[in-house]
C-alpha cells in the first residue's frame, strides 16, 4: 500500500497526465478513497490555474529592431571570416609549402637557396635544406602540393631535428610576468628588442619607459616600409567555458577581431613548437555547460581594436580572470625584404627559361605558381603587419 | 518540424538572418517570458534573449538535429539565464546591499498596487505581482522547471532534455516547485481568490 506520500509526489505527474497507466489508476483509486489528497488535488489545480493565468508578457517594443541589428553584424562577420578563411589557411598553411617547394624546386633546378625567415616557414625551409631532406624529390612535393602541407612541413622538420629546436624557441615566450592586464593592454606597442639570431622578435615586458622609447625610436626610424608579425597570448579562467567563450566571441566581434578557427592548429603548433597542447576541437564548443575543455580561440585584431579588446575582455570577465601572456612583435622586414628578392629572382630565371627554345612547360608553370605563392606571402605579412594575432586559451578555474 | 520550419532552417544554417528570424518568430514571445520566470525582471530577460539568439544564429550551422530545434533553442536561452543568475550570485557576494535594496523595491511596488482601486486591470495586476513574487520566491531550478512546463507547456520528457537531467528529476522538481507555490499562494487567498478562481 502506497502511503499518503508517495501518492503526493506523483500528483504533479498525475496533472500533468505524465504517470503510466498502472501509476495513474493507482493514483485515481487512491484519490477517490482518500479525502485530504483529493483535497489537496483541488488545491493544486486550482493553483496552477492562477499562475498560469497570468497573461504572458508583451515583447518590448525595439525587440525585433535590436535583434536584427545585432544579426546583421553576427552575419556580416560570418560572411568577413569565410572569406579571410581561405586567405588565413594561405597565410598559415601555403608558405609552409612553398618555402619546401621552392627548396625542392631550387634544388631539383641546381639553382641557389634563398633561406626564408618566416616564422613557420623557417621549420619548413630550415629542414628541407638540411642534408636528410635533399632527398625529397621534387615530384613529391608537387604531388603533395594540394595535401595537407603542414603534416608535410612537420615531417620535413622531423628529419632535420637539428634545426628544428633553435626556430621554435624565439618565438616561445610565454612570459607569465610580461605584464598584468592593465600593463600590456596600454603598452601593448612598447616592445622590447630580443636578437633571436634571423630577425629580430620584440617582447612587451611591462611597457617600460625604455619599452615606449625603443617603440617610438623605431617608429621614427626612417626605413621605407617595416612589417612585423605581432603575436599576443591572453589566458581567461572561467567555471562555464563554453559560455565565456561566446562571450569573448561576441567581444571580439564588437571590436572587429576575425576569428580564425582554421588556423588553429597550425597557430598553436608554431607557436608552441613540439609542446603538445590540447586543441578544442570546433564541436566541442557547444553550448552545453556540461563540457569543461580548454578552449582556444585565435583572432585577429588591429592594433588599436586589440587594446580595446583587452579592456572590454577585462571589463566583462573581470581583471581577476584575465592572464596576459607574452605580446611578441617579430620584425619581419628583413624576411619580407628577402622574399621580394627571391620573388624577382624567380621572375629572372623564368625569363631565362622562356628564352630558352627547349625549355620544360611544367618547370615555367611550377616557378610562375611558386612566383605568385610568394608575392602572396609578402602581401599578406604586408596587409597583416598592422594586426595583432591574438591567441586566447580559455581555462576551467 | 514542419517542412517549411526545415527549409528556414537550411536557409538560417547558410547565414540567412531574414530566414533566422521567421524561424525563430514563433519562440520569441515563450522564451521571453521563461527568460523572464529566470531572471526575474523584463529588461534583463529582453536582453538574455537576445543574447541566446545571436549564440543560436552564431552556432546554427553546427546545430546537428538529433534533438529537435525547439528543444535545443529552450535549452540554450536556459543556459544564457542561468549564466546570468550565476554572474549575479557572484556580484552579491560583494554588495549585498544592493540585492537587498532590489527585494525592498519589488515590496514596495506591491504595496503600492494594493492601493489602487480594484478596477479589472488594477486586479490582474496585482494578481501578477503576486504571482511574480511567488515564483520568484523559488529556488531557481525550480522556477525554471514551472516555466518549462507551465508557461512553455514542455512534456517532461522535453524539459529533460533541455536541462540535461533525467525526468525522475523533472517530476520531483515541478512538484516540488507547486506545492511552495501552493503554500505562497494559498496565504494570499483572501486578496484574490474569490475574483480570480470562484
Amino acid at each position: 500500500m502506497i502511503s499518503c506520500l508517495g501518492f503526493r509526489e506523483n500528483m504533479s505527474a498525475y496533472i500533468d497526465d505524465e504517470l503510466n497507466e498502472v501509476e495513474r489508476l493507482s493514483f485515481e483509486e487512491h484519490i477517490r478513497d482518500c479525502r485530504d489528497c483529493e483535497r489537496e488535488l483541488d488545491e493544486m489545480t486550482r493553483i496552477i490555474g492562477i499562475y498560469t493565468s497570468v497573461p504572458q508578457l508583451e515583447l518590448p517594443a525595439d525587440f525585433h529592431a535590436e535583434l536584427h541589428d545585432k544579426l546583421l553584424t553576427v552575419a556580416d562577420r560570418k560572411a568577413k571570416k569565410d572569406s579571410s578563411i581561405q586567405k588565413t589557411k594561405n597565410f598559415f598553411f601555403s608558405k609552409t609549402f612553398a618555402s619546401i617547394a621552392a627548396a625542392a624546386l631550387l634544388i631539383f633546378l641546381g639553382g641557389t637557396f634563398v633561406r626564408f625567415g618566416l616564422f613557420s616557414s623557417k621549420m619548413a625551409a630550415d629542414s628541407a635544406m638540411a642534408p636528410a631532406a635533399k632527398g625529397m624529390a621534387t615530384e613529391e612535393a608537387d604531388a603533395e602540393a594540394e595535401a595537407d602541407s603542414f603534416s608535410m612541413a612537420q615531417a620535413a622538420s622531423e628529419d632535420a631535428g637539428e634545426s628544428k629546436a633553435d626556430m621554435s624557441e624565439p618565438l616561445h615566450m610565454d612570459d607569465g610576468s610580461a605584464g598584468d592586464y592593465n600593463s600590456a593592454g596600454d603598452d601593448a606597442v612598447g616592445f622590447r628588442s630580443i636578437d633571436n639570431g634571423s630577425g629580430t622578435v620584440e617582447v612587451d615586458r611591462s611597457g617600460t619607459i625604455e619599452g615606449r622609447k625603443a617603440a617610438l625610436s623605431m617608429a621614427e626610424m626612417p626605413k621605407s616600409e617595416m612589417f612585423y608579425n605581432r603575436m599576443a597570448t591572453i589566458t581567461v579562467t572561467a567555471d562555464e567555458l563554453a559560455d565565456v567563450a561566446e562571450k569573448v566571441r561576441l567581444i571580439a566581434i564588437e571590436n572587429n577581431g576575425e576569428e580564425i578557427e582554421e588556423a588553429q592548429q597550425a597557430l598553436s603548433d608554431t607557436l608552441k613548437g613540439a609542446e603538445e597542447i590540447a586543441i578544442q576541437d570546433n564541436e566541442a564548443v557547444s553550448y552545453s555547460t556540461v563540457e569543461q575543455i580548454p578552449t582556444q580561440i585565435v583572432f585577429v585584431f588591429s592594433q588599436t581594436q586589440y587594446e580595446r579588446f583587452v579592456n572590454d575582455l577585462g571589463d566583462t570577465l573581470g581583471a581577476a580572470n584575465i592572464h596576459m601572456g607574452a605580446f611578441v612583435s617579430e620584425d619581419m622586414t628583413d624576411t619580407v625584404n628577402s622574399m621580394i628578392e627571391e620573388s624577382e629572382q624567380i621572375g629572372l630565371q623564368l625569363q631565362e627559361l622562356q628564352n630558352k627554345e627547349k625549355a620544360g612547360t611544367d618547370e615555367i608553370a611550377m616557378l610562375k605558381q611558386l612566383k605568385e605563392e610568394i608575392d602572396g606571402q609578402v602581401e599578406m605579412v604586408r596587409l597583416g603587419s598592422d594586426f595583432v594575432t591574438v591567441t586566447l586559451t580559455i581555462n576551467p578555474k | 518540424m514542419g517542412q517549411n520550419e526545415q527549409y528556414l532552417l537550411r536557409k538560417a544554417k547558410a547565414g540567412d538572418v531574414a530566414a533566422f528570424e521567421e524561424l525563430v518568430e514563433s519562440y520569441q514571445k515563450k522564451l521571453f517570458n521563461l527568460a523572464y520566470r529566470i531572471v526575474g525582471n523584463p529588461e534583463d530577460a529582453a536582453d538574455m534573449v537576445q543574447e541566446a539568439l545571436i549564440r543560436i544564429f552564431r552556432s546554427i550551422a553546427k546545430f546537428k538535429e538529433q534533438s529537435s530545434f525547439s528543444t535545443w533553442i529552450y535549452r540554450i536561452t536556459t543556459n544564457v539565464c542561468l549564466d546570468e543568475l550565476r554572474k549575479r550570485k557572484n556580484k552579491k557576494e560583494f554588495s549585498l546591499d544592493q540585492e537587498i535594496h532590489g527585494e525592498d523595491g519589488d515590496m514596495k511596488r506591491q504595496i503600492k498596487s494594493d492601493d489602487i482601486l480594484p478596477d479589472n486591470a488594477a486586479e490582474r495586476e496585482e494578481l501578477r505581482e503576486i504571482v511574480n513574487s511567488a515564483i520568484n520566491s523559488l529556488p531557481e531550478d525550480q522556477r525554471v522547471v514551472i516555466s518549462l512546463r507551465d508557461i512553455q507547456g514542455l512534456t517532461y520528457t522535453e524539459i529533460s532534455q533541455v536541462l540535461d537531467c533525467p525526468e525522475g528529476t523533472v517530476k520531483s522538481r515541478i512538484n516540488r516547485a507547486r506545492n511552495a507555490l501552493k503554500n505562497v499562494l494559498s496565504q494570499k487567498r483572501e486578496l484574490f481568490f474569490e475574483e480570480y478562481v470562484r
